[in-house]
């Protein structure tokens, strides 16, 4: 399709020959709460319109992705974004130099911005991404989603960010329990009294930092949309979900593809009025009387994508077509009634790998 | 979830009402809703999915037919030897469960 034309072709066979493509890809924790790197690889390995090879880029040594040598050709490590975004660069640099990625796919919420700060830079070595702005990544921060709602017609419940544990009580009396006590990047629990309401802070806190946000909990059930956006207020892909079976931490395990026009509108809503750029995910509870609450946004592809591209939308594809600044058509459908359903299984790796990824920092 | 439709043959404490349920038993299914041989039933716009037993499998493909309640009481009454009134009520009941689950589309 997008790469049909192949002017230095001198034969019939060679012009089908797809071009290959390196992507370097984070989110290589393949783990009870996954990070969404294998799923997004499994998705690039069967793009249609190109080949890959794939370069990991792994926090931890034991980060599942990293053994994985049919999915990741080459793993390396990279600092975690506390270590500072010069520490980032210096590594990508010496990455870039070894491996020359065409693409660079992050999958963490914590890394985004250290990533983003750095997207100009990776342009000029020859390193294309596809992220939010830096005004879409900041206004739809958990601590900033009821002024989101408001502004772009969204219903979100009411929420209150939190930044002293003697602040709970005054807002406790605003919300009704349970309520939610959510840390800014990950975690959240429900409170159904302002002992467990302050236990929960100080947990939350002391694991992400503060402010610590407080949202009304809402009854229903949880569905999710993946999504793409182009950054012109194009919805080029939409996958909404429903979660089927919910691990202890809240995560889905098996997952159903929905056909709801209130959801699929919503999102449609979504991407136009925030003119969203890149892969998104709507975390969204849907109560009895069928109405959708917008609970998160997650401004990256989620772990579950291989249903996307299981129900035919390639989304890790399109995205990299987009990256590269490739026309990209909307996908006008996908399966419905589609389930994805994970799997944990246990590979044997030699003792030499996991020395030589520790030691040497790749593999 | 299963649906476990009407109990037959069972002592009905409702069976001598005076309610006229022919009248309310108006219900149109959903038109996306999937249903299996097997009784299998999924909803496309929820993801939820059930198992009809044969019997609310029967009424569910009737009403996706298009066929009325009283058509629907009179199949059941005829088949299973149950007086109207008894099949009216639990049919009453069956089709609360079908709104509950939005699995009808309710007639004007």
């Amino acid at each position: 399709m997008i790469f049909s034309d192949c002017s230095g072709c001198t034969n019939s066979v060679l012009k089908m020959t797809k071009p290959l493509i390196t992507i370097a890809v984070t989110g290589l924790n393949a783990i009870d709460s996954p990070g969404p790197g294998v799923a997004v690889i499994r998705g690039l390995r069967e793009a249609a319109s190109f080949d890959v090879r794939i370069i990991g880029l792994a926090y931890e040594s034991l980060e599942p992705g990293i053994y994985m040598h049919h999915l990741v050709d080459r793993t390396y490590h990279i600092p975690y974004p506390a270590a500072g975004i010069d520490a980032l660069k210096e590594r990508l640099e010496y990455i870039i130099g070894k491996e020359k990625p065409d693409v660079l796919i992050p999958n963490f919420d914590a890394e985004l911005y250290s990533f983003m700060k750095l997207e100009k830079h990776l342009n000029t070595l020859g390193v294309h991404l596809f992220l939010p702005t830096f005004e879409q990544f900041e206004e739809r921060h958990k601590v900033n989603l009821p002024e989101f709602g408001k502004k772009h017609g969204i219903d979100v419940p009411p929420g209150f960010v939190v930044s002293d544990a003697s602040e709970i009580f005054t807002i406790s009396k605003e919300l009704e329990f349970p309520f939610m006590v959510k840390g800014k990047w990950y975690d959240a629990f429900v409170a159904y009294n302002f002992e467990q309401a302050r236990t929960y802070f100080n947990k939350i806190s002391a694991k992400w930092g503060l402010p610590v946000v407080l949202q009304q909990y809402i009854h229903g059930t949880e569905y999710n949309v993946i999504g793409l956006g182009d950054g012109a207020g194009n919805t080029i892909a939409a996958v909404p979900m429903r979660k089927q079976y919910i691990t202890d931490k809240g995560k889905a395990w098996a997952g159903i593809s929905v056909d709801d026009k209130k959801l699929m509108a919503l999102t449609r809503r979504f991407v136009e009025s925030t003119k969203w750029r890149g892969a998104f995910e709507l975390e969204l509870m849907r109560t009895n009387q069928g109405k959708y609450y917008l609970m998160e946004i997650n401004p990256r592809i989620p772990a579950w994508v291989y249903l996307a591209v299981g129900v035919g939308q390639n989304i890790p594809e399109a995205l990299t077509l987009l990256a590269l600044g490739k026309e990209v058509l909307p996908f006008e459908k996908y399966d419905v009634g589609k389930l994805f359903i994970r799997y944990a299984f246990d590979m044997i790796v030699d003792r030499s790998e996991f020395e030589t990824i520790s030691s040497a920092g790749e593999l | 979830m299963y649906i476990d439709f009407l109990v037959l043959g069972g002592f009905n404490l409702f069976s001598r009402t005076l309610i006229n349920y022919t009248k309310i038993l108006r219900m149109k299914i959903n038109k996306d809703l999937a249903i299996s041989e097997n009784g299998f039933l999924f909803n496309p716009a929820t993801g939820e999915s059930f198992t009809a037993n044969p019997m609310a499998f029967e009424i569910i493909r009737m009403l996706k037919e298009g066929q009325s309640g009283e058509k629907i009481v009179e199949w059941v009454s005829r088949h299973y030897l149950v007086e109207k009134s008894t099949v009216e009520k639990d049919l009453h009941d069956f089709f609360g469960l079908l709104r509950l689950h939005q699995l009808s589309v309710e007639n004007d």
